[in-house]
């Protein structure tokens, strides 16, 4: 590998300062003199049609400013990444419970949530659609005019039904996996302004470019006199690349010509933050005798809520990656996105492919017990290489790390001396097992989606570098990466770098820190850049040419060829991803104890270890909630995990020791330095390499998430009632 | 909510006889929680027991002497309720998170009478009793006798529960504490167990046993039954089998969301099998099981 100074060194977070001692200021933190507060009026009805929205009594109280409503929107009522079809207030329907119908605005928040009271709608209820199946087949009711399907996407290479009769095993199966919570510490908050007539607002968010777009289209305002800043962040996970309130802070500063903070409560945002998509995926997968992949059918349901959102996406990417890290010449794949009225589905971190991923990696489990084979070697027989031809029948072109991730983790002790462990066990009622799970993830948003990124580093007097990317710090690390790699490309001390990210008022737009491509998007930006800077800086600068300035552009790479019937796919880089976990069952009662995990992460070249650590304990928390504990239950329409008391993440006395070994032998070339993005793929595999370490323990498979007690109590009693 | 906050027994017993309608609370870490969701409506007056001197821990005559005012970070680290009233001392460490043993109370604990109150299956085994005080004196009572109900006790508007009674435990019984949670902290138990035994003089079964179960009915469990087929000088699996036979057929659970009512009385059957082998176990020495 190649010798660098700032990249690969575990730099301490740069601003690891102000976040533990508190002087950085989130949203919630900001006060502006005159300040109104909001506090939005919400639908108590899974889906209702509104008959009357009276403010009259609230407007009329003391310290209520303005009730909005649909009414008093200047442009569309309507926001969504890729389909504008959720409300900013609804006006003739709501399609969940605690969707906004109005926005009381007023002197403090105790006279908001007053106000908030006053407001009397009326409403005609509508039967409520709670599940996929009935969603699709009974027609309860229609969520929207166009039906009840957002999308299906069907994909089918080769041929599977001709492969069953002639495969040496073939299973089937269903995985159901929950309604998984971001869970992130800040909840939705933000405060709006309005400045010689132009709009600033502070809200976190993964994206503020397009919310530029957003805001405008709904306010029918230029883009030009809107600024957003996602400066601080307090946790994202995806759910903050949709707006949330973004609109409504932009809109009450807009009409009341006064500073606006919402700030939600955090059972206003378990209410009405997006989850992640429960699907219900169907799988039947084959094999030869040799233990190589024939053919993968699968149908995947996706609960997509009431609104479109990323939904589409979601189910494309959850399409893409259903037949895991594999070589699978035979795939048919069928994706459905169904609206209901349970809440909203949208972008988490992983993005469709952790579901997904539960199945194919149970599978390969049952599939290697049925040829006899070990279930590392299956895995590495099977994975998918640079050069070979995707199970969507295009050809793999990025650096693929699947074999060299496997090798890693089949090389360490934990898997090594698994058996030896397993006999160790201090009570023959614990019974233990090891399991592994892999994945992959595309990095970036995939075909025909803006995906360049842009950079521009300023030269300044006092010798320092202003390095201006779009892509916000949501907790990732990113600015400390990009400084890293700002440093090495300039060849600089780190020091030397002003890193500006996040606002769209200082930095130009770099695209998303979503779909693990900040560092490689934005870092590639910034080292093209950093060289044409290196070039400025070669003639004799004078003191009057402050401040220099160089741009810098990243075209992202994107495949020639489309998948037919599938926007979005395919995508080009790919990071993979192995997880070892070891567990112990009490076989009593059903509790799963999980004891290490190991995180084998293909980053391509790592740029901080430190940091990239950081992400695979916090990843691998993520998908340890999401295999044993983390539920967000619908009944009706209805939440009945309103709070964290009811919705269960694990605690610091569940995290198991954790253990993480890049596998850096597979740089990818395009990446800044050799890296790739890792964001999202140190939560996926994890969950299934939970699971199935539980199979390995007590001999049965995990099909449905999260496994509690009970679930694994009844899967060592089926006959319990 | 208007707050009264007296700083000694006398006056808390006088402002409760003047004000019965009040609500009491010492940590609030159930009232607090109950107003905000709104299962409780914020009750206009309240008397805050935080400040009245209700927090010894005593021993005397084999009795063990609790104020109610203690909190359960207090009561799990003391020395000598870990070794005269063990199962208190666990079960007051399984409450919450550190930051809810702080401030939570002994006597909060009783007056909620949660069915899923930890501290209460560990007094009701441990056989321990309540003074409950007014103006007009004090009167002795059961814990057991003492929980009605979800949320129901034996408390007159005019008593306070100024102290926990347990009498020690003896060098040849031991007793335990189980709490079954969705995860290791703050979870909310799906079922819990507690007993005390007195051993017999092999080491291989009890002379007396009593027992006590959490989250499985609307109030604490025993299940004498159980106790009495475990009160035998040898146990052997038939007898843990049988005990265990008896527990489940007692459970009343409910199915929430946490877990189904089939569960929790499995559950309840299997942490007896579980501690009663633990403590075999320890007194063996040995640790297979």
């Amino acid at each position: 590998m190649p010798e660098y100074h700032w990249v690969g060194r575990p730099i301490p977070r740069l601003d690891a300062r102000e976040k533990v001692t508190g002087t950085l200021k989130y949203n919630n933190d900001l006060e502006f003199p005159n300040m109104l507060f909001g506090k939005a009026v919400r639908s108590p009805y899974p889906h209702a049609l509104i008959k009357d929205i009276d403010v009259g009594k609230a407007e009329k109280l003391k310290g209520v400013v303005k009730v909005l409503t649909y009414k008093d929107i200047p442009g569309l009522n309507g926001y969504g990444i890729l389909i504008q079809d959720q409300p900013v207030l609804a006006e003739d329907k709501v399609r969940f419970i605690g969707e906004p119908v109005a926005l009381v605005l007023a002197e403090s928040q105790a006279l908001a949530l007053e106000g908030a009271k006053q407001v009397d709608v009326k409403y005609e209820v509508l039967p409520v659609v709670d599940d996929v199946w009935a969603a699709i087949y009974d027609l309860p009711a229609k969520v929207h005019q166009e039906g009840n399907i957002l999308l299906h996407t069907h994909i089918k290479n080769g041929n599977p039904e001709e492969v069953w009769s002639r495969a040496a095993a073939v299973v089937e199966n269903v995985y159901k996996t929950s309604r998984q919570l971001h869970g992130y510490l800040e909840t939705e908050a933000g405060v709006g302004l309005v400045e010689n007539g132009n709009i600033t607002v502070y809200c976190g968010s993964h994206y503020p470019h397009r919310d530029l777009i957003q805001i405008a289209r709904v306010l029918d305002l230029p883009v030009e006199k809107i600024r957003v800043n996602s400066r601080a962040v307090g946790g994202g996970f995806g759910g903050k690349d949709e707006v949330t309130l973004q609109i409504q802070l932009a809109l009450a500063a807009w009409k009341t010509g006064c500073p606006v903070k919402i700030v939600h409560t955090r059972e206003e945002s378990i209410l009405t933050s997006l989850k992640r998509h429960p699907m219900i995926v169907k799988m039947k997968t084959a094999v030869d005798g040799q233990g190589m992949l024939l053919a993968n059918k699968v149908e995947i349901y996706a609960d997509t809520g009431a609104y479109a959102s990323l939904g589409g996406p979601v189910i494309n990417l959850a399409v893409e990656h259903a037949c895991g890290a594999y070589r699978v010449p035979n795939a048919e794949i069928d994706g459905y996105c169904v609206y209901t009225n349970n809440g909203v589905s949208g972008a988490m971190r992983g993005f469709g492919v952790n579901q997904v991923t539960l199945a194919m990696e149970t599978q390969m489990d049952l599939l290697a017990q049925k040829v006899g084979l070990d279930r590392l070697k299956i895995r590495k027989r099977n994975a998918l290489q640079t050069g070979d031809i995707t199970p969507l029948g295009n050809k793999a072109i990025g650096a693929m790390g699947t074999l060299a991730a496997l090798e890693v983790a089949e090389n360490c002790p934990e898997w090594q001396e698994a058996e030896t462990w397993k006999q160790q066990s201090l009570h023959l009622r614990k019974k233990r097992g090891v399991g592994v799970a892999a994945s992959i993830q595309g990095v970036g948003l995939g075909k025909g989606l803006p995906d360049d990124a842009k950079a521009e580093i300023e030269y300044l007097a006092d010798g320092k570098f202003r390095v201006a990317v779009g892509t916000p710090e949501v907790g990732q690390g990113n600015i400390t990466a990009l400084s890293q790699i700002a440093a090495e490309a300039l060849g600089c001390d780190i020091h030397k770098i002003i890193l500006i990210n996040g606002d769209t008022g200082l930095a130009p737009d770099s695209g998303s820190s979503t779909a693990s491509r900040s560092i490689y998007a934005a870092g590639n930006a910034i080292i093209d850049a950093a060289k044409k800077m290196k070039e400025l800086l070669k003639e004799n600068v004078k003191p009057q040419d402050y401040p220099i300035m160089a741009k810098g552009y990243f075209h992202f790479p994107v495949a020639e060829k489309g998948i037919e019937g599938a926007f979005g796919l395919p995508h080009c880089i790919f990071s993979s991803m192995v997880h070892l976990a070891m567990v112990e069952v009490d076989t009593l009662t059903g509790t799963v104890e999980v004891k290490k995990i190991v995180a084998v992460p293909d980053a391509g070249r790592v740029i901080n270890l430190q940091g990239l650590e950081s992400q695979c304990e916090g990843g691998a928390l993520m998908g340890l909630g999401y295999a044993l504990l983390e539920n967000v239950i619908m009944q009706d329409g209805r939440m009945l995990t309103p709070n964290l008391s009811t919705y269960l993440m694990p605690s610091a006395l569940d995290v198991p020791e954790m253990r993480t070994i890049p596998s850096e032998s597979v740089p990818e070339p395009t990446g800044p330095f050799g890296a790739k993005g890792i964001g999202e793929a140190v939560c996926v595999p994890v969950t299934a390499a939970i699971t199935n370490a539980i199979f390995d323990a007590i001999g049965r498979p995990v099909t449905q998430i999260p496994a509690t007690p009970e679930r694994i109590y009844r899967l060592l009693h089926p006959d319990l009632e | 909510m208007e707050i009264l906050t007296p700083r000694g027994l006398e006056e808390a017993l006088k402002l409760r006889s003047k004000y019965p309608e009040a609500v009491l609370w010492a940590g609030g870490t159930d009232l607090m929680v109950h107003i905000k969701e709104k299962r409780l409506k914020e009750p206009p007056l309240g008397i805050y027991l935080g400040k009245v001197p209700l927090n010894h821990i005593t021993d005397s005559d084999n009795m063990l002497h609790i104020g109610t005012g203690c909190t359960h970070a207090q009561i799990s680290a003391s020395p000598v309720i870990q070794t005269k009233a063990g199962a208190l001392a666990m079960a007051c460490k399984a409450i919450g998170s550190p930051q809810i043993r702080q401030m939570g109370t002994l006597g909060g604990n009783l007056g909620t009478a949660s069915p899923a109150g930890d501290t209460l299956p560990a007094l009701v085994s441990l056989g321990a009793s309540l003074i409950l005080q007014s103006l007009q004196g004090k009167r002795e009572m059961s814990v057991e006798k003492f929980l009605l109900g979800p949320g129901q006790t034996a408390l007159s508007p005019f008593e306070i529960i100024t102290e926990v009674k347990i009498p020690c435990q003896r060098p040849n019984e031991s007793s335990f504490f189980r709490k079954l949670g969705a995860r290791n902290a703050l979870a909310i138990s799906l079922a819990s167990i507690s007993g005390r035994v007195t051993w017999h003089e092999d080491g291989l079964g009890f002379s007396a046993v009593s027992l006590a179960f959490g989250s499985v009915s609307p109030t604490v469990l025993s299940v004498r039954e159980a106790a009495e087929i475990l009160s035998v000088p040898i146990i052997d699996n038939a007898v843990l089998e049988q005990a265990a036979k008896k527990v489940k057929e007692a459970c009343k659970p409910i199915t929430d969301i946490r877990a189904s009512a089939n569960y929790r009385r499995e559950i309840a059957g299997n942490l007896l099998l579980e501690q009663i082998i633990s403590l075999l176990e320890s007194k063996r020495g040995g640790c297979d099981a």
